[in-house]
């Protein structure tokens, strides 16, 4: 995946790659990543967890814009499950808006 | 003596019965392994991240390639690339046969819905994918995206399947990548998210 990454933003297109391994996409020359610590087949989550999902994409989306130079790393701190993530998009989206402010 | 030179020609084409048979046989345990080794990634995330430590990555080069985002998220059109092996119902599925992988990719329409795909791909666990797509690729969280505003458009969207190795890594890079990325230009895509399986 880290490839594709790499052959896209060559191309012209700027991209912004999740990852489950944070110790091989850093390895890999990653133009913008962000990893989480969950299983498998579950990027962005949990099925039917909306919230979760919008989290981190929102997170995926604010590195695509704030990114400013090659190799910016995010490590998402999530624990599988064990989150209030109703809580924490709210958190996310009052950051965000204070951030548009200033 | 007659009947032996009958025999032969018979003989030979039960050995080939045989061994078609038995190399059926054999992807199908194959495969089954496979499937087995995903269900146990599931069960024990831990597992996933010791594998990592010992997988050997292999160096590409220091220099990471560069596209500076131009304006605002608003005027971002938007393309989802995943290796989840996703593909449309009515599409190919990848060749899960071949152990280096399919380097190949499908097209995911920007309007599809959840229900017109599908994943074929032995090497994760996606049961909880085939209930929600989204987890693996967020298509319906960027149609609302596209359709509130926030960013300019949903483009055409690619799967891959994870897991190449070899030979394939090279097809990869050198042609289908590339095809991909001139295919994203073409629809005037300005940036892409990517998601693993």
């Amino acid at each position: 995946m880290g490839l594709i990454a790499r052959v896209l933003e060559a191309a012209g297109i700027s991209t912004v790659s999740f990852f489950l391994l944070a110790e091989i996409a850093q390895q890999l020359g990653i133009p913008r990543g962000l990893s989480v610590k969950f299983p498998f087949g579950h990027v962005l989550g949990e099925p039917d967890n909306l919230v979760q999902q919008q989290l981190l994409i929102n997170h995926g989306l604010n590195l695509l814009i704030n990114a400013a130079q090659a190799g910016t790393f995010v490590q998402l701190p999530y624990r599988w499950k064990r989150e209030d993530w109703p809580r924490l998009l709210q958190a996310q989206q009052a950051d965000l808006a204070q951030s548009d402010a200033q | 003596m007659i009947g032996a030179v009958f025999l032969l020609p018979n003989i030979a084409w039960n050995a080939k019965l045989l061994e078609v048979g038995l190399i059926m046989e054999f992807l199908a345990m194959r495969r089954a392994f496979n499937q087995l080794g995903a269900w146990l990634y599931r069960a024990m995330p831990g597992l996933g991240q010791r594998w990592a430590k010992r997988f050997q990555v292999q160096s590409v080069a220091a220099q990471i390639p560069w596209t500076p985002l131009h304006g605002p998220l608003s005027q971002q059109r938007i393309s989802l690339i995943t290796t989840g092996g996703v593909h449309l119902r009515t599409d190919p599925a990848f060749d899960m046969h071949d152990p280096h992988g399919d380097p190949s990719f499908r097209l995911i329409p920007a309007a599809s819905s959840p229900t017109d795909l599908m994943i074929t791909h032995d090497y994760y666990d996606h049961r909880d994918a085939d209930r929600d797509l989204n987890i693996v690729l967020p298509i319906s969280h960027f149609q609302q995206l596209a359709a509130r505003g926030t960013i300019q458009s949903l483009g055409p969207c690619y799967s891959f399947m994870g897991h190449i190795t070899d030979e394939h890594i090279e097809t990869l890079i050198k042609q289908t990548a590339p095809t991909v990325a001139r295919n994203l230009r073409e629809a005037g895509v300005t940036a892409a998210v990517l998601t693993p399986a």
